[in-house]
């Protein structure tokens, strides 16, 4: 007996019943799939932003605490900026084991040529740990004095030239995505090539950039083994007047401390929803079995032995489990696809999708629940089926 | 002869009744102010040269803040059930004439005792337990929401260090020379030996009879820590199954070698005692409608006197407490001396 045929044409006798359940699966599928898939991607951007930044604290005036977290986690665009004398005085906070220097420079918009937010992190290439591992990695060379590294979104490649302030700059390379806007959308110089640019603002560009030359808008730190990154920021909130030591971890634990809320909220519906399921599916198969118990029965008469029929009947649930599970998947990669961009506008979040090999076992672990969804509702149906005397079957039927 | 048998009849049978005190009482002769935090967001004063209970709403408390409990939001990094959004006192300590009170909440106020200025809560923690000014004369605060000692200088006012301790620490004390320090972990029941040198922990002493710890105190021998175990709770947050006690712990030897059984009554939560050495105060909750300051002689361990911290001036002010089960609760005491 050829059991996935006989299931299949059985599906197709009560097309209406079938595309219903199809749908009930489909729509549970998408709906589980799309929020993990969005909130792995984001916790995926979380991860690799906090690891490209390679900075246990960062510290910034006291008065841009808001803004600086913004511009880690939204890249929100934003100015700010302290004297340089801030980085000798962390360097010598216990527990400091090295400082680097970064100043942010928000660029007027170019809108004959790049439409893009966009915004200027000038570093320290002796001391930085952000960008200089690529630079060994990908160049390895120190970059120019007229040359900068573009962030991922910024739609130009190696060799293009950029003005900034009337200063015009080389493009040496692009970083890889890290799903985070001050990453992605920035474009890094040295501290000394933005200094040279904001002097001679005043007779080439449009409007003067006004940075003093020693100004830094961050220090990032990475801390000594003996002691947590949240026992040094204190150190240096204490040791240094006027500013404020933000944990990555802390600042990145927070936003994933928020996410936990949403998590929660969508794995409870979820969990509802499948309970749902699987109870309409195991009413539906119960009502087929009943329905068919005439025909089960002939089949037994004919030669079928109950593990058959019983099979038959868990083809059919897991059919049409897997196939609305892949609908399901399918509607919700789309679904994704289309409003990811207004989610992630309305949360403010970082984004990056999940490596091809992750995003598979996300797609499989979803068709494995669609397919045990089946199962399982099917279960006591085709119990049933096996404990049906088949003499009983027909009698009754008839 | 008759005269003198009959008059020593006479004393040995007054003494009997206790009429007659053929000794002065330890707590006799104390000069100081007494300040007692509690959940009220309110300190109680007592003058100890009176012992007078607090009655007047104005004159007799300082007030810093709302209400709370500390059995509310987190313990150990637990969730328990919100009813304020903190608030609270717990702890003080005096520092250049100003009170630093912990609040519930995790931040610091400091106020003048003199002016009675008050600053703005500042936030440093997450729940306070006790404050106890240090060796280095910084204050440390035990927090017991996230288990870290926060080292705060009260001249800066500023955070300077946090160390992670315990779960929910409630009080610190330093051994003479300040090479070992001793932290009361309350939800656990273990007091904690610190290196004070490298910060480390290098023991933990865990007992029977401690199952729920508030403050910890140098006795004025410079050689016990007394444990203020009130033992509300038993293991793991469970019902209780100790009496409140103070458990008396060797520092040369860090073990238990005494344990001070209180009655039911009194449940210990800060021990302090007199310059002289001779009196223990003990800030203890009664769990029914009043908290007391007791005057305990620390040689004897005999309990001399019981003074009222709150009901005197709740009934006075006809105040009804609404939060802990309506039992008005204090908690850690910062004592004046000098007037």
């Amino acid at each position: 007996m050829n059991i996935p045929y006989v299931a299949l044409r059985n599906l197709r006798r009560n097309a209406a019943r079938t595309w219903l359940l199809l749908a009930i699966v489909g729509v549970v599928s998408c709906t589980l799939f799309a929020a993990t898939l969005f909130l792995r991607s984001v916790d995926n951007a979380l991860r690799l932003g906090t690891h490209r930044l390679g900075a246990d604290v960062l510290v910034v005036p006291e008065s841009a605490e808001t803004k600086a977290k913004a511009a880690l986690l939204s890249g929100e665009i934003s100015q700010f900026s302290m004297d340089r004398s801030v980085l000798d005085q962390v360097r010598r906070v216990e527990g400091v084991a090295t400082a680097t220097a970064q100043l942010f420079i928000k660029p007027t918009k170019f809108s004959c040529c790049f439409n893009v937010d966009m915004f200027l992190v000038a570093f320290d290439p002796e001391t930085d740990f952000t960008v200089r591992p690529w630079l060994e990695r990908n160049l390895s060379r120190p970059l120019g004095p007229d040359e900068i590294i573009t962030g991922r979104n910024i739609p130009v490649i190696a060799g293009d030239s950029v003005p900034f302030f009337g200063t015009t700059f080389r493009v040496a390379g692009t970083l890889e995505p890290t799903g985070m806007d001050f990453f992605d959308q920035a474009a890094f110089m040295s501290l000394e090539a933005a200094y040279r640019m904001a002097d001679a603002s005043g007779s080439r560009a449009v409007r003067r950039l006004e940075v003093a030359r020693g100004a830094i808008s961050t220090v990032l730190v990475r801390v000594t083994e003996d002691l947590t990154p949240d026992r040094v920021a204190i150190r240096i909130e204490h040791d240094v007047p006027a500013v404020k030591a933000l944990v990555s971890d802390t600042v990145i634990s927070t936003v994933r401390r928020q996410l936990a809320g949403l998590i929660h909220a969508i794995v409870v519906i979820s969990a509802v929803l499948w309970c749902i399921v699987l109870l309409v599916m195991a009413f539906a198969f119960t009502m087929i079995v009943n329905e068919r118990r005439r025909e089960i029965g002939l089949l037994r008469a004919m030669g079928a032995n109950r593990r058959q029929a019983a099979a038959m009947v868990l083809a059919e649930a897991s059919m049409l489990s897997a196939a609305g599970g892949a609908a399901g998947i399918a509607l919700g990669f789309a679904l994704l696809l289309g409003f990811k961009d207004l989610l992630l506008l309305h949360l403010r979040l970082p984004y990056l999708f999940p490596a091809p090999g992750q995003a598979a076992l996300l797609t499989a672990a979803a068709l494995a629940l669609s397919l045990l969804t089946g199962l399982l509702s099917a279960a006591l149906p085709s119990l049933s089926v096996i404990r049906m005397p088949p003499y009983e079957a027909i009698r009754r039927a008839g | 002869m008759r005269n003198v048998k009959t008059g020593f009849a006479l004393v040995v049978g007054l003494a009997a009744a206790g009429l007659l005190d053929p000794l002065p009482a330890a707590a006799d002769g104390l000069k100081g102010t007494a300040y007692i935090a509690g959940h009220g967001g309110h300190l109680a004063i007592v003058n100890l040269a009176t012992l007078r209970a607090p009655s007047d709403v104005d004159k007799d408390r300082i007030v810093i803040t709302e209400a709370g409990s500390e059995m509310e939001g987190k313990v150990a990094g637990m969730d328990f059930e919100e009813v304020k959004k903190g608030g609270g006192s717990h702890g003080s300590t005096i520092v250049g004439g100003k009170l630093f009170v912990g609040l519930l909440n995790g931040t610091v106020v400091a106020y003048d005792i003199k002016t009675g200025k008050k600053s703005k809560p500042m936030p440093v923690g997450k729940k306070f337990c006790d404050a106890t000014v240090g060796p280095d004369g910084n204050i440390y605060f035990e927090d017991m929401a996230d288990g870290n000692v926060y080292v705060w200088d009260p001249k800066g006012m500023k955070t300077v260090d946090k160390l992670p301790i315990g779960k929910a620490v409630c009080g610190i004390a330093w051994t003479k020379g300040s090479d070992k320090a001793y932290v009361s972990d309350m939800a656990q029941g273990i007091v904690f030996v610190i290196d004070w040198k490298t910060k480390k922990t290098v023991k933990e002493i865990k007992d029977a009879s401690m199952t729920f710890l508030h403050q910890i105190r140098m006795a004025p021998d410079q050689k016990h820590v007394w444990v203020s175990a009130a033992n509300e709770y038993g293991p793991g947050l469970g019902a209780r199954t100790q009496k409140p006690q103070i458990v008396v712990i060797d520092t040369t030897t860090d073990t238990i070698v005494d344990r001070i059984v209180l009655p039911d009554d009194v449940n210990v939560h800060d021990v302090k005692f007199s310059p002289d050495g001779k009196t223990a105060l003990v800030a203890a909750r009664t769990y029914g409608d009043d908290s007391i300051l007791v005057l305990m002689n620390a040689a004897s361990h005999k309990i001399e006197k019981k003074v009222s911290a709150c009901a005197a001036c709740h009934k006075a002010a006809g105040v009804t407490v609404s939060i802990d089960k309506g039992s008005p609760l204090l908690c850690g005491m910062a004592i004046d001396w000098k007037k």
